[in-house]
């Protein structure tokens, strides 16, 4: 049986996100669900914000971009339904190939789970950190608070700091 | 329209008998939303179309509607609700009102699939109403009747964590004229008085949950759309709405405030304002203001007893706003030695002893407000009408009454008062406070309110900016006051029905907003989201005439129902007292005074541009027709309530 977990370079890049920061807006949410779903809401999105606004204490729910992401071993079909990317180490869902077993669902470590699952189109989704497109995630490009951002690799940032 | 027409709209109205404790659903087509939209129009709509009920507003019959718009739902300044019914805050009648609110729940209502909630009836015992999507139960609320507007969402919340409640504090149970709806801790309906219909029909909440998504005819449009305002800068607060993110008071108190006890700002749902505050202050409590909420902090240096009153009323669910009007009042004829201190504890008002009395503020306060809370005297008809009655039994009757007038110029409502006439045509033909469209006059009138230079704006929207206040201390009465102004307050009360239909936030709505003409303005910035997200196509004029038809609706309802008419088109007498105000030498703030005739040929423009009558303020057939409301021609004619010229011509009848 082949091992699937994947062996990366370096740690996943992935959202940062300051609670002391957040209002609660959910334009994260809704512009995801825009973005990539081309509708209204937070059902279609694969970020969430939880918590309330009596105390105005949020956290956020969105995949971790696992360094051993056990969705991907749970995928009956990878590198084709899920793919890695090796340079970033984004685990993203090719909604092409994805038959909609849910299996990526149920093995996410998350409570609630950071896949979520279009019953219209039967596919599974997460989130890939906008990967496809350059700049940063729609989310991060639209919180107004600053509550969003992207860590960078440690390897890009000593890049950086040269 | 069918229901699966149109994108945008959830398709569904949600109507409950709680007398029978029944539910039923209707189409939202039934209510022509394409023309109508949401919101302030749909309710009106429902309203006409259920024959505007001649009942008063704790009648079972009186209807409770809560409405959201095709836009709601979605990223931007949109997710907002209306709640609209008759209001038992109006006088001297019971007037068709509405009033909105924002927070978490006018977006849950609408993932829920619900465009509006019709609540008739009244339950026997108390109830609150819970809805997950298609789920909706009349549900036994014993154990929540008593609890404030916190505590409700709390015990409710914990129980449901996902659900977004609406609810009422004690002065909706104990059925104030000034209490309101609420959700989350700063989002309310204030005006209006509706938190004691929801209490007469023994309805403590509304809670709802919503899986659902709202369906987008252009997505890629509409994001493209959103993308333009981030990319102008006008995706996060600007000038006009950061004044509610801390205290709007003078001196150290608003630092104070905000150093010490701001934990964050908040606002809407979705929306990328954020325009409220987030306070924590120990030993007090936690919640969000803006504005009015800090109606006692404009008399106190306090903060800590600033922000309990502030709290303690959003927590029994008494409006801020009507609060400041009433302790504004109080204060200001102490200051001006026209009621003493010992008339106003003689009449039970009870009076702090900086203004010469005998309570420490937070003892007034905590009476003040318990006593509008629990409907004690002499509080028990809310603001307004506990001032009428004051006002017999003082000593200097005949100023009191005039300062009341000052305060609360049209149809039982503190304003908000810049002294433009604009705004004041605006005040005597509407049925509510003006609050949802003064800031259209400060955007029009004031010089350096915003970067936009007035002459600009004039010169794209054709009406007239700039126009001096009529109560300028300088120069007396402004001699431009009345020029050309009927087509600004005509220009506002589209925009106003425009915005409270969608919804789009008032503070997202005004004239100099997006303004980048010619290839953005605020009215193709709605027209465009409006067609993006529903299919309708709309060009700016098109949604415009949308506006037009809402405002002659909400016309014909205030002169069906409510015998609305040139004659009754006015505000309280003291405003055309010019001889009294004269003798005041200005000692009052926003004192001003209007010219009867003056006022009245201002009226005639008016009318005359709305395609009215002049002479009894009637809607016309011609104009109706025009509008596609012949229906609505038929009722007023039928009631002797067109225009007089139309009703005896049968050959221009048709």
């Amino acid at each position: 049986m082949m091992d699937r977990r994947p062996m990366f370079k370096n740690r996943p890049r992935t959202l940062c996100f300051d609670p002391a920061a957040c209002t609660g807006c959910g334009i994260c949410e809704l512009m995801c669900a825009l973005h990539r779903e081309g509708t209204g809401g937070p059902a279609a999105a694969r970020i969430r914000i939880l918590g309330d606004a009596l105390s105005a204490e949020y956290q956020v729910s969105v995949c971790r971009q696992c360094l051993a992401p056990s969705c991907y071993a749970a995928c009956p079909y990878p590198g084709q339904a899920m793919r890695i990317t090796p340079e970033t180490g984004i685990i993203r869902i090719d909604e092409a190939a994805c038959q909609g077993c849910r299996e990526c669902m149920q093995a996410c470590p998350l409570t609630p789970p950071a896949v979520g699952f279009n019953a219209e189109k039967r596919k599974a989704f997460k989130c890939d950190l906008c990967e496809a497109e350059s700049g940063s995630p729609i989310c991060v490009s639209y919180c107004p608070s600053g509550a969003l951002s992207i860590q960078h690799h440690q390897k890009d940032r000593k890049k950086q700091k040269k | 329209m069918t229901s699966k027409a149109f994108s945008g709209w959830a398709g569904k109205i949600l109507n409950v008998d709680l007398s029978a404790r029944t539910t039923t659903i209707i189409p939202t087509s039934h209510y022509a939303p394409e023309t109508y939209i949401g919101g302030v129009g749909l309710c009106t709509k429902i309203f006409w179309d259920m024959g505007c009920p001649d009942v008063g507003a704790f009648d079972p019959k009186s209807p409770l509607m809560i409405a959201v718009g095709p836009l709601t739902g979605l990223p931007g300044q949109f997710n907002r609700a209306e709640i609209a019914g008759i209001a038992p805050q109006s006088h001297p009648g019971e007037y068709f009102a509405y009033s909105g609110f924002g927070g978490v729940f006018p977006s849950r209502m609408k993932y829920a699939g619900y465009d509006a909630i019709v609540i008739l009836g009244r339950a026997d015992t108390p109830v609150y109403l819970s809805i997950r999507d298609d789920r909706v139960e009349i549900a036994d609320a014993t154990d929540l009747w008593g609890l404030d507007l916190i505590e409700t969402q709390r015990v409710i919340k914990d129980r449901n964590p996902d659900m977004s409640v609406l609810t009422i504090g004690q002065a909706g149970e104990n059925l104030s004229r000034i209490a309101v709806i609420g959700t989350d801790t700063g989002s309310t309906a204030g005006q209006g008085g509706f938190g004691a219909v929801m209490g007469s029909k023994n309805l403590k909440a509304v809670c709802i949950s919503g899986s659902g998504k709202v369906s987008i005819a252009r997505p890629g449009d509409f994001e493209s759309l959103i993308a333009y305002a981030k990319s102008k800068g006008e995706f996060s607060t600007g000038a006009f709405q950061r004044f509610g993110r801390g205290p709007i008071l003078e001196g150290d108190f608003a630092k104070r405030m905000v150093s010490k006890y701001r934990k964050k700002t908040t606002g809407p749902y979705g929306c990328p304002f954020q325009c409220m505050g987030f306070y924590d202050v120990p030993g007090i409590g936690k919640g969000a203001g803006m504005c009015a909420s800090w109606w006692y902090g404009f008399f106190s240096q306090d903060e800590r007893v600033a922000f309990k009153a502030l709290h303690d009323a959003q927590r029994l669910g008494i409006n801020h706003f009507d609060l400041l009007g009433l302790v504004f009042t109080v204060f200001e004829t102490i200051g001006n030695d026209i009621v003493s201190p010992e008339e106003w504890m003689a009449a039970g008002f009870p009076l702090p002893v900086n203004f010469r009395g005998e309570l420490s503020e937070y003892e007034c306060v905590d009476r003040l407000l318990q006593g509008i809370a629990q409907g004690r005297e002499p509080f028990a008809d809310g603001a307004l009408r506990a001032l009428l009655k004051i006002s017999e039994t003082v000593s200097a009757k005949e100023d009191f009454r005039r300062i009341i007038d000052i305060r609360f110029p049209a149809w039982g409502y503190f304003n908000h008062y810049y002294g433009w006439m604009g705004l004041s045509l605006h005040m005597a033909l509407d049925s509510r406070e003006a609050g949802d469209s003064t800031d259209g006059y400060l955007s029009f009138n004031r010089e350096g309110e915003h970067p936009i230079p007035l002459q600009d704006l004039e010169n794209h929207f054709k009406v007239p900016c700039g126009i001096k206040t009529y109560a300028d201390p300088e120069t007396g009465t402004s001699e431009t006051a009345y020029d050309g102004i009927e087509h600004q307050t005509i220009w506002v009360q589209h925009n106003q029905s425009l915005k409270n239909s969608l919804p789009m936030c008032n503070f997202a709505s005004l004239p100099d907003l997006l303004f980048h003409p010619p290839e953005m303005d605020i009215r193709i910035f709605q027209s465009r989201a409006f067609s993006a997200v529903t299919g309708v196509e709309k060009d700016p004029d098109a949604l415009w005439k949308s506006g037009e038809q809402i405002w002659n609706l909400r016309r014909a309802v205030m002169v069906k129902r409510e015998n609305r008419s040139r004659k009754t088109d006015t505000l309280a007498d003291g405003f055309f007292d010019t001889e009294w105000m004269d003798a005041q030498h200005g000692d009052f703030y926003y004192t001003a005074w209007i010219y009867k005739d003056r006022f009245e040929s201002l009226k005639e423009r008016f009318y005359k541009a709305r395609g009215m009558d002049t002479e009894t303020g009637f809607q016309t057939r011609e104009k109706l027709e025009a509008l596609s409301m012949g229906e609505v021609a038929d009722e007023l004619e039928r009631l002797g309530k067109l225009a007089p010229d139309q009703q005896n011509n049968p050959e221009k009848k048709g």
